[in-house]
């Protein structure tokens, strides 16, 4: 099973440059771990040392917000496309 | 140097008046990296939600700081691949505030150490009493290790 992943710009020097690739997973987790063997880096800025999602990123299955659904546990099933969506904020 | 259209920096000038006394937030793209910038994506500002739901993680409301609605993000990331456009940049406004690049908009522009976008322009609208007063624009620069402020240069709309 793969599924499509959006990589925003901020991203991008870790995946050659690609807005998305295809990754194998049956979980987001699985998703996330084999995105960071594709494109070595890009773990560390999506994920903490516990293997959480960094509090300021923000990872959609489709439309949903992955923290309102089962988190890394969530199963991708039918889902089309899975995006990393820094946080952009400031002051 | 920002170059960007006059059109795209009424778009931020209205939007910054619009949300007055809160801060506005949007995207900025180009045709291809380095073009003139022609299109602001206006972008809801959800910092008052965020600080109404986790106070503690979110002290500040929508009048001191700004959270570009994620889901707005993902689509408009979207919009601009699909066209084979180019984010160029970011914007927002600082109401009653001067325009400066603050340790808190340095804080979130980075991983780390190192910038999101290295190459994004960053406007940020000074919005006096609900008008316009001037706006900054800043960039990384790699010599300082630092966000400064760059020259902005306003194009004709046919300009590209």
């Amino acid at each position: 099973m793969s599924v499509q992943v959006n990589i925003p710009t901020m991203l991008r020097n870790y995946a050659n440059g690609q807005a998305s690739i295809d990754v194998e997973g049956v979980t987001v987790g699985e998703v996330l771990n084999n995105l960071n063997v594709a494109c070595s880096g890009i773990g560390e800025r999506v994920l903490d040392d516990n293997g959480n999602v960094r509090r300021f990123i923000n990872v959609y299955l489709d439309e949903e917000d992955i923290r309102f659904l089962s988190d890394l546990d969530t199963e991708i099933a039918d889902s089309k496309e899975l995006s990393i969506v820094p946080a952009v904020a400031g002051g | 140097m920002l170059r960007i259209t006059q059109f795209a920096l009424d778009i931020i000038y209205a939007h910054a008046e619009e949300t007055f006394p809160d801060e506005c937030c949007g995207m900025m793209s180009s045709p291809a990296t380095g073009g003139n910038v022609d299109v602001a994506h206006r972008c809801t500002n959800i910092q008052n939600k965020l600080h109404e739901k986790e106070p503690e993680e979110y002290p500040r409301t929508a009048v001191e700081a700004y959270y570009i609605d994620p889901l707005e993000m993902m689509k408009i990331q979207r919009f601009i691949d699909d066209e084979n456009r180019h984010l160029a940049g970011i914007y927002h406004s600082h109401p009653n505030e001067e325009s400066y690049f603050s340790a808190e908009d340095k804080h979130k522009a980075m991983w780390d150490d190192e910038p999101m976008m290295p190459d994004a322009h960053y406007i940020i609208a000074s919005v006096n009493n609900g008008k316009i007063a001037y706006s900054k624009s800043f960039t990384w620069d790699v010599e300082n290790e630092d966000f400064v402020e760059e020259q902005i240069e306003v194009v004709p709309d046919s300009n590209q």
